[in-house]
């Protein structure tokens, strides 16, 4: 009998709670059979995905599926969109594990702001985040920002699109106008006489070199990394000065040791113009003055660089550059000059005196001893200077960057 | 006081010359030329009639210790008294230039198994210290206007000559490496292997100067002399030439040769490890077999430049021509040039490069 009020207890309280974390969310937006995101992580995605829905009207469906039950898996991503959602503006991803492959639906899209190049950031921004739960939060961000800036709106798509190569996702990026000013304090930490000195100084910058050099601080990449949630507001925010957006954009995320980070990202002839040892030598200096929280040294120094680079002719680095590299190569040129005055050698070897056809090999044994593979992960998260490496944005443009983290 | 051997000429009684141009000897006084083997029973004959003179001195006594590395002669065709050193074997008189050959020198077991007679004159040895100066860079020219060629001497040279078999038995680490990645890493597979090596190689006539005289690294920089013009030793040869008999003897020049040869023979095996992208010596032992020695007397030309009081010598291969010599070098010179010109030269391409972006 104590046995049958026990198991009825335990029943109970497994309903109430699967009712209690049901409630949280009114509907189902991740689908995970694979189990591949924990209770707490779905819980929350389905609540990002919710509110999405709520303020745009758009449910966002994400589905990791490891078998499409026999159907193709855009058929599987239609067939999805009439089973979890009854909202009639949608968007239906599909990620095949096994096959390896990305599909979707659009649904509706009254607004036309799930473009291809649309589509195809909320890829990137999965595909880049390491963990699954990172992934699908950079995904829902993404589209968030999509639907926050319908400037940068294309013409709806009709219907589904395969596209199972990576290069097919890089599309023509349709210029956005900038709106928002070359300096963006989101997280708050620079005072507002500051702020004002530093954007006058942001504009005039722009109009004297035409070249956009600007300044965004925030404490949330979205989920995203560094390098990807700095590409994505320089594009999507229509940063770059005349029809090569030429620009960089400096983003910093304030906070304690080790959290602290900062990505410079440069497009068009930015990326000539601020090259890597630039880029890494603006962060080098910055980085005290940031760590001191002096942010009006911090990017006034930011600026400072900038506008050294920007200044005609060549840099006076440059003046040091070859000056050392000339003085390095006249010396290998005199050293061996020089070299030539001395002939006296001493003689180590007597191969010379070697007989001829003399040499045996009695024995030859080439044994195995051991394997091991070294694996190295392909982008460093040191809080050096990332990879000097142009990459493709989420937007398909071309991007050049380097950031740290301390 | 030793015997003295000259090769005086069976027609004039002049002293003959080994001459480099006809290989034979020559008496410089009447032109008559005579092959060595007919020159050597010509002495035989006439050793009987050889009238020895000697000379009771009459100054004060050599203290003890004086004479220490010192050898005195009588020069058998003027009588004067030749002080040399307890090496030299062969010289000239100082009194009346002939040519002497301290016949004690290389007598028995002292004597060479071989000679390389000399192929080039001491003509050849001042032309190739011109060239050898010729289109050198940072040369102080003071030394190029004010240098003194103070002494130009033909020299035979003691060498030990070693051959033998080098038995080799080595371990190498050997690694191959194989890379490749994937969209998030990037891998490195090493795979070693434990090789082992062992065999024999063969090394013949390896030289190690046999004289203190001569700095060994100037008479390893004029190799290699060519043994198949080596002639079995006879005193004829040295006629005209300076010679020393060895101060080293055949055990202190075995570790040099030793060192020559074992460098080789494990550079020979090392070479066997082969389609691997690293080879790594783990160890490595040699022994020698079948090992055997010769004595040889190789030619050197030595040519001597004094500047500013200091002597800078210089070597030339008697035989095939060889030139080395270290030359006074303006090293500090070379260096400010080569700073400063070529940050000059920097410092001129940004200039350009600014006026070409300006335009």
């Amino acid at each position: 009998m104590t046995k049958k009020i026990f198991a009825i207890l335990v029943a109970v309280m497994v309903c109430l709670s699967m009712a209690l974390s049901a409630s949280a969310y009114t509907s189902q937006y991740v689908y995970d059979p694979e189990y591949n995101l924990s209770d707490s992580e779905l819980h929350e995605l389905n609540n990002y995905a919710a509110s999405i829905e709520n303020e745009s009207g758009y449910a966002l469906i994400f589905c990791i599926i490891s078998d499409n039950g026999g159907m193709t898996n855009e058929e599987y991503a239609e067939e999805a969109y009439y089973s979890y959602t009854d909202s009639k503006n949608a968007v239906v991803f599909v990620h095949n594990e096994t096959e390896k492959v990305y599909n979707y639906y659009i649904a509706g899209d009254e607004k036309g702001i799930f473009s291809e190049a649309v589509i195809n950031a909320m890829k990137t921004a999965y595909d880049t985040n390491e963990s699954y739960y990172g992934g699908i939060m950079g995904f829902y961000a993404a589209a968030e920002t999509a639907l926050e800036a319908p400037a940068y709106n294309t013409a709806p798509i009709g219907g589904n699109a395969v596209t199972n190569a990576p290069d097919s996702y890089v599309t023509e990026f349709e210029k956005v106008e900038r709106t928002l000013p070359l300096v963006v304090d989101q997280a708050n930490i620079i005072s507002d006489d500051v702020e004002a000195e530093l954007l006058a100084r942001c504009e005039t910058i722009a109009a004297e070199y035409e070249m956009e050099v600007a300044i965004h601080t925030t404490y949330d990449f979205g989920g995203l990394i560094a390098e990807a949630y700095a590409d994505d507001y320089y594009d999507f925010n229509g940063y770059g000065y005349g029809e090569n957006d030429d620009g960089m954009l400096v983003v910093y995320k304030p906070g304690e040791e080790g959290e602290r980070e900062i990505y410079i990202t440069t497009h068009g002839n930015g990326s000539s113009v601020f090259f890597q040892g630039i880029r890494e030598g603006i962060i080098t200096d910055m980085k005290d003055y940031l760590i001191a929280e002096d942010y009006e040294k911090a990017f006034n120094t930011y600026l400072n660089r900038a506008e050294e680079q920007l200044k005609p002719g060549t840099p006076v680095i440059w003046l040091f550059v070859l000056a050392v590299v000339g003085a390095v190569v006249g010396l290998l040129i005199t050293g061996s000059m020089t070299s030539k005055n001395k002939s006296v050698v001493a003689q180590n070897h007597a191969k010379v005196y070697t007989r001829q056809g003399s040499m045996v090999v009695t024995g030859a044994q080439d044994v195995y001893a051991y394997s091991f593979v070294d694996t190295k992960p392909k982008q460093s998260s040191s809080d050096s200077g990332d990879d000097d490496s142009t990459h493709t944005s989420s937007s398909g443009r071309t991007h050049s960057g380097s950031g740290a983290k301390f | 006081m030793s015997t003295l051997l000259e090769q005086k000429c069976p027609c004039c009684g002049g002293a003959v010359e080994f001459n480099v141009g006809a290989q034979r000897l020559k008496c410089p006084y009447c032109d008559a030329e005579f092959d060595i083997a007919a020159m050597q029973q010509a002495e035989d004959f006439a050793a009987n009639t050889v009238e020895q003179i000697n000379w009771n001195s009459q100054g004060s006594q050599w203290g003890a210790g004086e004479t220490d590395g010192m050898s005195v002669y009588a020069c058998k065709s003027c009588g004067g008294e030749i002080v040399a050193d307890a090496t030299t074997g062969a010289t000239s008189c100082p009194y009346c230039g002939n040519q002497v050959v301290m016949q004690g020198q290389f007598s028995g077991a002292l004597k060479p198994d071989l000679v390389i007679p000399f192929k080039l004159d001491k003509k050849a040895a001042k032309e190739a210290l011109k060239k050898h100066f010729k289109g050198k860079k940072f040369v102080p020219k003071a030394f190029l206007a004010e240098n003194k060629l103070d002494e130009v001497k033909g020299v035979y040279v003691p060498h030990w000559l070693f051959s033998c078999d080098a038995v080799v038995n080595a371990t190498y680490q050997a690694e191959k490496y194989k890379h490749w990645s994937d969209s998030k890493n990037e891998y490195t597979e090493t795979t070693a292997y434990n090789v082992y090596r062992s065999g024999s190689i063969g090394f013949d006539n390896v030289p190690v100067d046999g004289s203190t005289k001569m700095p060994d690294d100037l008479m390893e920089s004029i190799e290699p002399f060519n043994l198949n013009e080596a002639v079995p030793f006879n005193t004829a040869y040295l006629a005209g030439y300076l010679a020393d008999k060895y101060d080293v003897d055949v055990d202190q020049s075995m570790n040099r040769a030793n060192e020559r040869i074992q460098a080789s023979a494990l550079n020979a095996f090392e070479d066997t490890v082969d389609g691997y992208d690293s080879v790594s010596p783990i160890q490595a032992a040699m022994q020698v077999a079948n090992g055997s020695y010769k004595y040889a007397l190789y030619p050197v030309w030595i040519l001597n430049v004094k500047w500013k009081g200091q002597n800078h010598t210089f070597a030339m291969n008697g035989q095939t021509g060889k030139f080395v010599g270290n030359i006074p070098t303006e090293e500090k010179k070379a260096k400010l040039i080569g700073g400063l010109g070529g940050a000059a030269v920097g410092a001129l391409i940004y200039i350009i490069i600014n006026i070409i972006s300006s335009l």
